[in-house]
């Protein structure tokens, strides 16, 4: 096997059982590596009632077949579960330094069920795994925990950890990877805690990877690699990071503000902008391993109410979901915010989206003080959010971070079912930071269809539908209006598979812009040898979606849950797309229609699934549908 | 006889606020987005979009003397 190591460890913490798996290159080929191979895990191993925090639920963490090798964006692995957060299927991914580890320790990924008697972790070196016990670690901050790992461990061990949001269940809790880079969304930090695994450690290792054809990766990288760092999408998240063109996106329209009640604020864009943060806070880059692009901030507040140390700062989604969302343009108190996130190991875009719902409610007097323990909850009002709100959602602490901790969605309806209206989810996922409204319609339906609920990272849309990318051999050639339906759902149908491809291959998205299809597949053979040609790449990624689908199915889920908020559907109250409805309904539609879905049950047909050689799943789940 | 001259302030935002400082750029008094664009000078391979009172501006609208034109990258993810 090249590239691959064909070896997955399994855990289960309950009875300690360890044992290594072995898996066929069938396997690989079929379901790539990553997000796919995790899903198809999951399914051969996952208690389909079993409750997500449940001591049968399993937690599957699975390397891109190209992790180790020395790329830019290629070394990520993703994570699979049952989410707490929206009963379906759950998958992050993650760069960093782990997955190369963890590929040179000679294995490709790692599936964890039971629940560890005491709290743990899971300790990788040398040629063995183990549970060992770490009580002492229970109830630290992410930060705090990562400094102690290191003292035992070594500067050179590699970390997975949760903070104290995880040890107590918040259904959106995060894991960090070397106290910086996240699996961050669905409350994977969760399903973690539930097994009492507080950190997942591994030793460095020297093991040099077996490519299919030596020459042509190392002619690849070297061809590559300047294409990568000279691309200008690199520059600017290199010089600026991810929110360098926030102020861009929120000239388009494409920025969610104070709970996506507006899409325009030039005050709050020039504050809040990639730049100003480069200007004000940032003391160096950071990055994955083996990249170029290093987008990732450290900063340094120095004075004032936010004042914070050097460490992790923001991206995007951060600063938009603890920025703009909450109706602030303070750049300090985001920093402090997203580092409090951090610290806690919680999914900022939740954590922002939740508190967000939780401001308008109170100020449209839907939530009352006797909701909130006595807090009062005011746009903008950062000290609160700071001192107050995070750390109750983290701990779960009095009634509003008891409320806060269940996401948007089911804190909503916790008061009343009429509240979800201003929610601003899919599958009871908070949407990213990016409002197809004034974004691209496409976006809408990439939110709705994706598997874990509204996501802008499971396929390619976002980027295919904002002209940052074309792939003519593969016959994406469009020139797209954003503001329309027109061509989207033949635009999804291609993106599904890109998406698929992405997350399984696990290529970071910002690294594999200035890469062509035909180069991403290269690689891919190059590496792994899977002899793909374009259209089995393609229907590699297709197969993946489907699976998700089924898994989905499994899960009770239906077409029906393929929807928006009505928040996210109503014509945008300023700015540039002010006005302009979408057509959600036809756009959908049509995508199943092309998909051969059914539009009820939300998942393709018999006929299709026997396509991509998913016989025995589509048996079982059509079959219980009879 | 040659034109009268009109005076537009331009302004780069997000990741062309350092290349494209606020600025006048002087242009006949029958120009359009089209030949504004073609003035500036920004990082080869950035699409742009020009914005006036925050609203998006297609190429071939015409301009006006004391209009604030924000210049707009088109640079997405995040």
């Amino acid at each position: 096997m090249y590239g691959n190591t064909g070896k997955v460890i399994y855990i289960n913490c309950s009875t300690g059982k360890t044992e290594i798996v072995s898996l066929d290159e069938d396997v690989y080929k079929n379901f790539i590596g990553g997000s796919g191979l995790a899903a198809k895990l999951f399914w051969d191993y996952a208690d389909f009632d079993a409750d997500p925090l449940s001591e049968k639920a399993v937690l599957i963490l699975i390397n891109g077949p190209l992790a180790g090798v020395p790329l830019s964006g290629t070394s990520r692995m993703s994570a699979v579960a049952r989410s707490p957060l929206t009963g379906a299927l759950a998958e992050s991914s993650c760069g960093g330094y782990f997955p190369p580890q963890l590929r040179y320790a000679g294995y490709d990924g790692i599936i964890i069920s039971g629940k560890c008697t005491v709290p743990s972790i899971i300790h990788i070196a040398h040629g063995s795994f183990n549970i060992v016990s770490s009580e002492e670690l229970w109830g630290k901050t992410v930060g705090e925990a990562y400094v102690k790992i290191k003292e035992q461990y070594g500067e050179r061990s590699r970390t997975l950890i949760i903070g104290p949001a995880g040890e107590h269940g918040v259904s959106y809790a995060c894991i960090l990877s070397d106290a910086h880079h996240a699996f961050g969304r669905c409350g994977l930090g969760a399903i973690m805690g539930s097994k009492n695994i507080k950190a997942i450690v591994i030793e460095p290792h020297k093991t040099i990877m077996k490519y299919f054809e030596e020459q042509k990766v190392k002619s690849l990288i070297k061809e590559l690699t300047p294409r990568i760092k000279e691309y200008i999408i690199s520059q600017v998240l290199h010089e600026f990071g991810s929110a360098g063109n926030l102020e861009g996106h929120m000239y388009t329209g494409d920025v969610p503000i104070k709970n996506w009640t507006s899409n325009f604020n030039e005050e709050m864009a020039e504050k809040l902008t990639g730049s100003t943060l480069t200007e004000k806070y940032l003391t160096k880059t950071g990055t994955c391993a083996y990249c170029v692009v290093a987008c990732k901030r450290i900063v340094k507040v120095d004075e004032g109410p936010y004042s914070i140390p050097e460490g992790p700062g923001p991206e995007y989604e951060t600063v938009a979901a603890l920025g703009c969302l909450l109706g602030s343009s303070d750049l300090a108190a985001v920093c402090k915010a997203g580092r409090l996130c951090n610290e806690f190991g919680l999914d900022s875009i939740s954590t922002g989206a939740t508190i967000a719902w939780a401001m308008e409610a109170f100020e449209k007097g839907d939530l009352t003080e006797k909701d909130t323990g006595g807090i009062t909850l005011r746009w903008g009002d950062m000290p609160t959010v700071i001192d107050t709100i995070i750390p109750s959602i983290a701990r779960k602490e009095g009634p509003l971070g008891q409320l806060l901790s269940k996401g948007s969605r089911l804190a909503a309806k916790s008061i009343n079912n009429n509240l979800i209206k201003y929610t601003a989810q899919s599958k009871g996922l908070e949407a990213p930071m990016h409002d197809p409204r004034g974004g691209g319609h496409g976006h809408a339906l990439a939110y709705a269809v994706s598997p874990r609920g509204a996501c802008h990272v499971s396929t390619a849309m976002h980027f295919m539908e904002t002209g940052a990318c074309n792939y003519p051999e593969i016959g994406f050639e469009f020139d797209l209006e954003a503001l329309t339906d027109e061509k989207k759902p033949e635009t999804m149908v291609l993106a599904t598979a890109i998406g698929s491809i992405e997350n399984s291959a696990c290529f970071c998205q910002y690294a594999d812009r200035s890469l062509t299809f035909a180069e991403m597949v290269g690689i891919l053979n190059a590496v792994s040898g899977y002899h793909y040609s374009l259209q089995d790449a393609l229907d590699a990624g297709w197969r993946i979606y489907h699976l998700k689908r089924l898994i989905n199915h499994r899960f009770g889920l239906r077409a029906c849950d393929d929807a928006l908020t009505e928040r996210m559907l109503e014509p945008a109250r300023d700015g540039e797309p002010q006005g302009i409805m979408i057509n959600f309904d036809g756009m959908i539609q049509r995508f199943y229609e092309l998909m051969n879905m059914d539009n009820v049950e939300g998942v393709a047909t018999v006929d299709t699934l026997h396509k991509y050689g998913l016989e025995q799943e589509a048996a079982i789940v059509w079959k219980k549908r009879k | 006889m040659e034109k009268k001259k009109i005076g537009i302030t331009v302004e780069g935002a997000g990741v062309l606020r350092k290349e494209l400082f606020k600025h006048t750029v002087t242009l006949d008094c029958d120009a359009r987005v089209e030949d504004l664009a073609k003035k500036i000078k920004i990082k080869k391979g950035l699409q742009i979009a020009f914005f006036r009172n925050g609203k998006r501006l297609n190429r071939n609208v015409k301009l006006h003397d004391g209009d604030t034109i924000k210049v707009v990258p088109l640079v997405f993810g995040g």
